[in-house]
């Protein structure tokens, strides 16, 4: 009695929690990617980008019933018409027999012609969804989701999403494009202390379209702007966001201002005008020594906002062989350099400001801090206040590597 | 018509077994007497644990090895254990009445003698008579198993009882305790009074010597059979340190550890175990080490032992483990008598059984378990990095399957994207599902391991690997199982054999089936019940009172030895949950030369 008594309190357990919620890996489609598209009246296009794992795991050979290409292919497209992302699950169900599953999606893109109206209901709805990873990135494509999603076909990498974990780690030497995560994005729709950007992607138009950059600028193109190769997929300025609205973009090179002061930079070339010898160029890695402190001074009738960059760059390139590692010299470069950081810095919180209405920089949360409670907060209007803020910027330019040379040789000409 | 019918009916309905055979194995008499009695009694008899309890009760004597057979021919015991505890104490008082005592008449003792070993019909045992060499001549006779005496040894003693005695003839009564003081040569020799002692010596290749007039029999160490040399640990197997390992004969055992241990401290206690067959029990311990209360118990439970016949001191731990129902070993059985040295020298006990190469160390916890004594050889920082991996493997041994399963079932978000995919991909054209395909590597590999340690010589050795290899080979060819499970299975299969104690390894083996039933109902939610399950049954055992998790389980002085080796010189202390007399190794630095202290000046002057 005893016994049975102990046996179906361990079982019961078993039973009533047990195995129903199993999943054979054979059973379930994995989306790694999802596009959304403006569709007809209030519906949406949704992409989905299904892994074929047999390709990826190479045992694919000889697998397909004459179609031996289409068993192939690594990624598989499926785009249906739905209201909401998540009622489109089922009518995929309806062609594919395997789960839909949201588990390994590592991208939402979305189309500029959405995002423009307003991404709240799609977003909200795929937090509140369980299978939905916070650490997915998002994407604001510049023309059709659903087209980039098809041009998107990683060469180096097996799937696209190590192809977005690998482009996330690498916007570490550039900081050309910001890294937005799906729970990062969400937060900044719902909180008015900080507006949201999305990284631009689009595919390239070609290399004969684009335009040279300005002096002093690096990357100063809208994704499928950059010349490059065409029908290759960029991953290269922002998409700024009111609210769950996007209202503009920023380029490359902006991008890069925004990464300096929300500190998220690590590092990037620049490449600046020669103060000594005018129309030379001069390269330098600029490096974030440490993270920018932002005060926010709200004594006044508007805001005050105090940013400190500290910035450590190293000498790249000099082409006018000055002597840039003399300590006089060096104090010349740091001023103009200061300088420009400065004015670009500048130019860009003024563009926010005015033209985008948006704090993409996340002075709110500096903010937020000398509120005692969330209703003054709220009551406080940070959303109409920042556009009135004084910026105060100092750049801190210390060069403290020249690379590895220490006294250029005056090249015989 | 109806002898067709007839036989018919004759095939397909039982028929008693015509009498083909010359011989049947007929039900004995207690059998027949149960079964006719009714059932009645046979259910009384059976419901009644305590009634084997009677059995044991009965004093030693009266399971005389000797008398068995003579007494009761033909007779079982394993039934009537109540009628046979009767039996046995109406008998009883035999010895005492002084049947069982050596006679002063030699025709009776000898009588006596061929009645116990039924001779002439029992060819080992060997009787000689002879004639004493004294002055008034004496008859006597010895008594010894062909064999198991050393004949050399005899023939000196016969020499020196026959042909060199010139002592005057000894008083009625007294001679046998005279000639062992002035005749005889052997090392060991000594008095018996009664038939039990003697024929206990003579079953273990002592000879008797029984002579005219006198009351007791000699009994003179002759043990001299063949036994294997002493030679390389096969199970246990290290690198460095001593290549030593315990073999068959006891005294050989007891020699090994002893040589080691050089302390007129360390005791060797010999108790005998098993009812009707005995064998020599050896407890060894160190007495001004060992904890007393420890020492005693364990000298309690081998004595309380009142087992038929133990052969193997595999046998003796499961009649005196704590909890025979726990998967974990509660003893440590060890061949190298370098690590039973060790472990005395920490204040355990050792255990030796006659015929068995191995020894029993007690108390032991789960972390002495995966130890092998090759770290303390080693230096620290190897023998860290060996504990280390060992405490790895370990955990991988147990969880590993259990852990792929809930994660490729049901947490599949845990696992990188491309190795999820690669998972995925390789499971494609596998037809059963994950559990399946894993019960069944599972299965095959615990097939090679059993049919390569069963197959006989040099294949045995091969099959594993070559059957391994193409068995996986093949399953993945064939589309049974995935490539990634044949790695993942024999990952397991290598971690498991990295845990030195073999018992150990075999719990850990059963109580992966477990984890991966866990896992494929429940995912990690069940492997965490499971975990959970597992440590409050561990940590509720004691090895011989010791808690089984010490020094973890319930919190004690940590000690350097445990999960890390930390420098000998910083293990100043002996393993706290032992309780050892002395807990003190040494009070300080044991390199007294650092200092300059000690070591220098002794040394200089």
């Amino acid at each position: 009695m005893r016994g049975a008594k102990i046996f179906f309190s361990l079982v019961v357990p078993l039973i009533l929690a047990g195995c129903w919620g199993s999943r054979e890996t054979d059973e379930i489609a994995y989306v790694l990617a999802m596009g959304f598209d403006k569709g007809p009246g209030k519906n949406i296009i949704v992409t989905f980008q299904i892994a074929n794992p047999k390709s990826i795991a190479g045992t694919a050979t000889g697998g397909g019933t004459g179609g031996g290409g289409a068993a192939a292919r690594p990624l598989l497209n499926i785009s249906t018409i739905a209201p909401l992302p998540i009622g489109a699950f089922n009518l995929v169900n309806t062609e594919r027999g395997r789960e839909i599953s949201l588990l390994h999606a590592t991208a939402y893109v979305f189309s500029e012609e959405l995002a423009r109206e307003g991404l709240h209901d799609y977003i909200v709805p795929l937090q509140r969804y369980r299978e939905t990873r916070g650490t997915a990135y998002v994407f604001v494509c510049r023309g059709k989701a659903r087209d980039f999603l098809d041009k998107n076909q990683p060469v180096l990498e097996l799937s696209p999403s190590k192809q977005y974990e690998l482009l996330t780690k690498v916007n570490r030497l550039h900081a050309l494009s910001p890294v937005v995560r799906f729970h990062d994005f969400y937060n900044s729709i719902i909180s008015p202390a900080k507006e949201a950007v999305a990284p631009l992607v689009a595919v390239g138009a070609g290399l004969e379209t684009g335009r040279p950059p300005g002096p002093g600028k690096l990357g100063d193109y809208l994704a499928g702007d950059l010349p490059s190769n065409k029908g290759e997929p960029q991953f290269i300025g922002a998409a700024v966001f009111r609210r769950d609205k996007m209202v503009g973009t920023l380029t490359g090179d902006e991008t890069r201002y925004l990464n300096m002061i929300t500190g998220n930079m690590d590092r990037g070339f620049l490449i600046v005008d020669d103060p000594l010898a005018p129309g030379k160029p001069l390269g330098l890695t600029l490096i974030q020594a440490r993270r920018p402190t932002v005060r926010v001074g709200l004594n006044e009738e508007t805001p005050a906002l105090k940013v400190d960059l500290y910035l450590e760059p190293e000498i790249v390139g000099v082409s006018s062989d000055i002597n840039y590692e003399d300590p006089r010299l060096k104090t010349v470069l740091e001023k103009e350099l200061a300088e420009l950081v400065e004015s670009r810095c500048r130019e860009l919180i003024t563009r926010t400001q005015q033209e985008f209405r948006s704090d993409i920089f996340g002075f709110g949360r500096h903010a937020r801090t000398k509120f005692l409670t969330r209703d003054r907060w709220m009551e406080f209007r940070w959303d109409e206040a920042y556009p009135l803020a004084r910026a105060d910027i100092n750049v801190h330019v210390k060069i403290r590597r020249t690379g590895l040379i220490l006294k250029p040789h005056k090249v015989h000409r | 018509m109806k002898n067709i019918l007839k036989n018919l009916v004759k095939i397909i309905s039982y028929q008693p077994n015509p009498d083909r055979e010359s011989f049947v194995l007929r039900e004995n008499e207690y059998d027949r007497k149960a079964m006719q009695s009714g059932k009645k009694d046979e259910g009384r008899d059976s419901g009644r644990p305590g009634a084997s309890g009677g059995n044991g009760d009965q004093p030693p004597g009266a399971d005389d090895p000797g008398s068995g057979p003579a007494v009761q021919p033909g007779v079982s015991r394993r039934r009537p254990l109540r009628k046979a505890a009767k039996a046995g104490q109406k008998k009883d008082p035999d010895p005492e009445d002084g049947e069982g005592r050596v006679s002063s008449r030699l025709d009776r003792n000898r009588k006596k003698i061929e009645e116990i070993y039924g001779l002439p019909a029992n060819r080992d045992i060997v009787l000689r008579e002879f004639t004493l060499g004294t002055d008034p001549p004496l008859k006597a006779f010895m008594v010894y198993i062909d064999g198991l005496a050393d004949r050399a040894t005899q023939v000196r003693l016969l020499q020196d009882l026959m042909i060199f005695a010139g002592v005057p003839g000894p008083g009625a009564g007294k001679s046998a305790s005279l000639i062992m003081k002035k005749m005889l040569p052997g090392s060991q020799v000594k008095l018996a009074e009664t038939f039990e002692e003697v024929v206990y010596a003579v079953n273990y290749g002592d000879t008797a010597f029984f002579f005219d007039g006198s009351g007791s029999a000699l009994v003179v160490e002759t043990k001299g059979w063949d036994k294997r040399a002493v030679g390389r640990p096969e199970t246990e197997q290290t690198v460095t340190g001593p290549q030593e390992a315990f073999v068959e004969n006891l005294r050989s055992n007891t020699a090994l550890i002893r040589r080691i241990v050089r302390s007129e401290k360390l005791y060797t206690e010999f108790f005998q175990v098993g009812t009707r067959i005995k064998s020599d029990a050896a407890v060894m311990y160190l007495k001004d080490l060992a904890n007393p209360d420890l020492v005693a118990e364990v000298k309690r439970r081998i004595s309380g032992v009142k087992a038929d016949f133990v052969t193997d001191v595999g046998m003796l731990e499961q009649y005196i483990e704590d909890n025979p129902y726990n998967l974990n070993p509660q003893t440590m059985i060890t061949e190298k008598p370098d690590r039973v040295a060790a472990a005395l020298a920490e204040g355990r006990v050792a255990v030796l059984l006659s015929g068995s190469p191995f020894s029993l160390v007690v108390p032991v916890s789960m972390y002495t378990q995966l130890h092998t004594g090759e770290e303390t050889y080693l230096r620290w920082q190897y023998g860290t990095f060996l504990r280390l991996i060992r405490n790895f493997s370990f955990y991988l041994a147990l969880l590993l399957p259990g852990i792929y399963l809930s994660v490729s079932l049901y947490h599949q978000e845990m696992v990188p994207t491309e190795l999820l995919l690669a998972i995925a991909g390789n499971r494609e054209r596998v037809p059963f599902p994950t559990i399946i395909e894993m019960l069944l590597m599972e299965f095959s590999f615990e097939l090679v391991r059993e049919a390569g340690l069963r197959i006989p010589g040099i294949i045995g050795s091969t099959i594993g690997i070559v059957g391994a290899l193409i068995l996986g080979q093949a399953a993945v060819q064939a589309n049974i199982v995935s490539p990634i499970l044949v790695v993942l299975v024999a990952v397991t299969g290598l971690a498991s054999f990295s845990i030195p104690s073999f018992s150990l390894a075999f719990s850990v083996r059963i109580y992966r089936f477990f984890y991966i039933l866990m896992g494929a109902l429940l995912g990690f939610y069940g492997i965490t019940i499971g975990l959970f399950m597992q440590i409050l049954l561990t940590a509720n055992l004691k090895s011989f009172g010791m808690p089984y998790l010490a020094p973890s389980g319930p919190r004690t002085h940590p000690g350097l030895d445990v999960i890390y080796r930390l420098p000998l010189f910083l293990q100043r202390r002996r393993p706290d949950p032992l309780n050892p007399l002395d807990d003190v190794r040494a009070s300080g630095d044991p390199r007294g030369w650092v200092d300059g202290k000690e070591g220098g000046h002794e040394g200089q002057g």
